[in-house]
């Protein structure tokens, strides 16, 4: 093989070879422009997307997607190789010598005037360099990805996506502060009807807070902080450690505390100063009420006393004792309630996931809720016979589930389903006493009480009137 | 090395022959360097050609000076109509042999010659126009069954007047597709018109001296032929040739609105074949685009045919084809 020939093959392989990586070089740009393009339109709809799909994602995805795509349009072959050679030919003028001498170099035999056609190109093609003399081009592609690389950049710092929750950037803050603000009310309303302070004081807390940032006084970060101010609050002013009390109550269900709260009330007019079961002998209404009332009973026993023995002032002092430790416990539970929604909060404000987990909990405690229902048979009414309430399976439930399933005003109208039952009546005598009957009124009376439904003057007088509903009836009896 | 030496001698004398042809003739031709050329390369590659212009712009005499330099038999036929074929191709005469008999002879027409000057050749009638057919395409004429071998080489050149159109005959497409070129006699510019006032009302008078002769030409003939042409490039002149066609690939608007009918294979022969002669008298090896280009105008103009549209709207096939030059790539 000549000079010739051997100077020629190496010159092109090197001149295509260059042009090859300058045009797989132009390929990439390309791709990385329309990824880029892409990932900028598709930012407004990120929260749309699944939560792993971070903006993050969005430009190696579509760099991965659209690549082999863009390779396989405009793959390398022989129309290229010839346009190559089209541009060496007319950068140096070589008329049509390059790409003549190219394709006589394929064929095994040169002839005569084929020959010179290699010898002039060799000659004129010995000493160029294809990298000097093809630099690399900067396509408008090349010129425009970086400045689009740094608005993705900048978008994605912005946040700039338009999420489900907040139509315009902090509004976030404020569906915060409504939700805050109306847990809040809940809770004061729950709170002042059931003597919780603790519980009262954080509410108030809470509502302030949220008045602060409804009226755009806070950002997020700010109440998110404070926020989490009141969580470690809560912790440090915890009146009562769950186990610390001497009572069954930890392992009672807030029902079952509200009931045993309304069996204590039911019972303390009968043993007011100057009324006849404050003497220290126990009147024997006052004792046969004594022992329809299941809860206290049970409490009495569990004290080592006997109702037989029992004086007017023992009684009185086991009451108040009571009291103040379903008080307590309810102040408690209320407190994990409140924190148990903060901390929900907080994730929510946290972004996406905060979002997500939230769900989960809310779903969750549904779930548990529907479950407790019917493991309690009919939720808040009273038990199918006397005094066997207090034998189910009354553990409190996971604080994670729990408790977010009284966050009111936080979980919405969500689905119901009802079940109608038909059957002819059979007359036969109740299996539920009339004190148990009772109590159930009291606590729904109780529950209507804390709603906003009755105004404040008159809550006192329903009040007095469902307490004195047990005397009244007992009183007739006689 | 031997080769390549050969090969260079070749493409010098190639090329040396063709400056010794322009020179001489621009003694007795005043300009139409660009026809001349053209001619030359027609001739190099063995075609005919159509030359078209107004009277006086000097055909005739730039054919005459031709056949003058090039050392050939050279034969002038004037087209008119009453000329008949035998007027041109010869025919049979009565005569007598040296023993007394009675015989029929061959008298040889004008057309045996190397080079036929077929002068206003649309005068003449169809049935005149097509004895020239055979002569061109085959080169020999048959008279009284007896068919009669023309030599080489052979080569026709016809004139037409583009004005005068009346009691004359266009040529039929058919004949006009054996034409290698056609060309089109522009007018002398300021300065030609002035050097041929001088030339031609003195008393000088120029005489040509030959400088190629029959074996010259035929020897150039070979080595045009030997020249050779990238894939490339050849694919340029195929598809100019397509983009002529209405429904051929790469066909332009320009195209697809006014051409009745393309190029025929005959115009991609000539493309190649005239571009490699023209690389041959440039002394190169090769063909190039620009050798393509260049011919194209003489080489396809005569072979498309355009509609009553464009005649309406005034296209000529010049103007489609510099729309097909400027629209197909050299390179997809």
């Amino acid at each position: 093989m000549s000079d010739e020939r051997l100077i020629l093959q190496e010159r092109f392989s090197e001149l295509l070879r260059w042009e090859r990586l300058k045009r797989r070089e132009g390929i990439m740009v390309t791709v990385l422009f329309y990824s880029l393009l892409l990932s900028v339109s598709v930012l407004p709809a990120n929260a749309l997307l699944a939560p792993w799909a971070g903006a993050f994602y969005f430009p190696p995805l579509f760099f991965l997607i659209l690549a082999p795509g863009f390779f396989l349009r405009r793959p390398w072959g022989r129309r290229e190789s010839l346009r190559a050679l089209f541009l060496l030919d007319k950068t140096l003028r070589l008329e049509e010598r390059a790409i003549t001498a190219w394709e006589i170099l394929g064929c095994k035999e040169a002839k005569g005037a084929e020959q010179l056609v290699i010898q002039e190109a060799g000659e004129r093609l010995r000493g160029i360099d294809p990298r000097a003399l093809f630099k690399r081009e900067y396509s408008w592609h090349a010129i425009l990805t970086p400045p689009l690389f740094l608005v993705w950049l900048l978008l994605v710092w912005l946040d700039m996506g338009v999420h489900l929750e907040k139509g315009v950037p902090g509004s976030q803050s404020i569906s915060v502060a409504q939700r805050l603000k109306e847990f809040s009310r809940d809770l004061q309303e729950r709170a002042k009807s059931q003597g919780l302070n603790e519980s009262l004081k954080i509410a108030h807390a809470l509502e302030e807070l949220a008045e602060q940032n409804l009226k755009g006084e806070g950002s997020e970060k700010k109440l998110s902080g404070e926020l989490a101010g009141i969580f470690n609050r809560i912790e440090d002013t915890a009146p009562v450690k769950e186990g610390e009390s001497e009572l069954t109550l930890p392992s009672t269900t807030r029902e079952g505390l509200v009931d045993f709260k309304v069996e204590l009330e039911t019972l303390k007019p009968a043993l007011l100063p100057g009324s006849a079961g404050a003497e220290n002998k126990l009147e024997p209404e006052i004792r046969r009420r004594l022992a329809t009332l299941p809860r206290l009973k049970e409490e009495i026993e569990r004290s080592r006393l006997s109702i037989e023995k029992l004086e007017g002032k023992e009684l009185h002092g086991l009451l108040e004792r009571l009291e103040q430790g379903v008080i307590a416990e309810l102040d408690r539970r209320t407190l994990l309630e409140i924190k148990e929604f903060l901390a929900l909060l907080l994730e929510g404000i946290g972004g996406k996931e905060g979002r997500e987990a939230l769900q989960a909990q809310l779903q969750a405690a549904q779930v548990w809720l529907s479950e407790t229902e019917k493991a309690k048979g009919k939720g808040s009414l009273p038990g199918d016979r006397p005094g066997t309430k207090g034998e189910f399976s009354q553990t409190p439930p996971p604080f994670k589930a729990g408790a977010a399933t009284q966050l009111k005003g936080l979980l919405g109208e969500g689905k119901g389903s009802s079940l109608t039952w038909r059957g002819e009546a059979q007359g036969r005598e109740s299996q539920i006493s009339q004190e148990e009957i009772l109590a159930s009124y009291r606590r729904q009376a109780e529950e209507d009480l804390a709603s906003e439904r009755i105004p404040e003057g008159l809550k006192e007088t329903i009040k007095r009137y469902f307490l004195s509903l047990g005397l009244t009836e007992s009183k007739r009896g006689e | 090395m031997e080769v390549l030496t050969e090969v260079r001698e070749r493409m010098a004398r190639a090329g040396h022959a063709f400056e010794e042809v322009k020179t001489e003739i621009s003694r007795a031709v005043v300009g139409h360097e660009e026809l001349i050329e053209q001619l030359f390369i027609a001739l190099v590659c063995g075609g005919h050609c159509l030359l078209e212009g107004v009277p006086g712009l000097g055909k005739t005499l730039i054919v005459r000076s031709l056949g003058e330099i090039l050392n050939l038999t050279f034969s002038r036929i004037q087209f008119t109509p009453d000329l008949m074929p035998a007027d041109i191709t010869g025919t049979n005469v009565l005569t007598d042999d040296p023993s007394g008999r009675k015989i029929f002879e061959f008298q040889q027409g004008p057309v045996f010659a190397h080079i036929v000057l077929a002068d206003e050749i649309n005068r003449a009638t169809p049935k005149t126009q097509s004895a020239l057919l055979e002569a061109m395409q085959e080169q020999s004429v048959t008279v009284g069954g007896k068919a009669h071998r023309l030599e080489s080489p052979f080569m026709v050149l016809a004139t037409q007047n583009p004005i005068e159109m009346e009691g004359t005959y266009p040529l039929p497409e058919a004949q006009i597709d054996r034409f290698f070129f056609k060309l089109l006699v522009q007018y002398p510019s300021k300065e030609e018109l002035g050097r041929i006032a001088d030339l031609t009302t003195t008393s000088a008078s120029a005489s040509l001296r030959t400088v190629l002769d029959a074996d010259d030409v035929l020897t150039i003939r070979e080595w045009v032929r030997e020249v050779p042409i990238a894939d490339a490039v050849k694919d340029y002149a195929v598809r100019l040739v397509l983009a002529t066609h209405t429904a051929g690939d790469g066909s332009v608007p320009l195209t697809q609105k006014f051409i009745l009918y393309g190029s025929s294979p005959r115009g991609l022969q000539s493309l190649i074949l005239a571009a490699k002669a023209r690389s041959l008298l440039s002394a190169r090896p090769n063909v190039s685009f620009e050798d393509i280009r260049s011919v194209v105008l003489p080489g396809l103009g005569h072979r498309i045919i355009l509609n009553l549209e464009a005649d309406a709207e005034g296209i000529s096939p010049e103007k489609v084809l510099a729309e097909v030059l400027e629209r197909v790539p050299e390179v997809l």
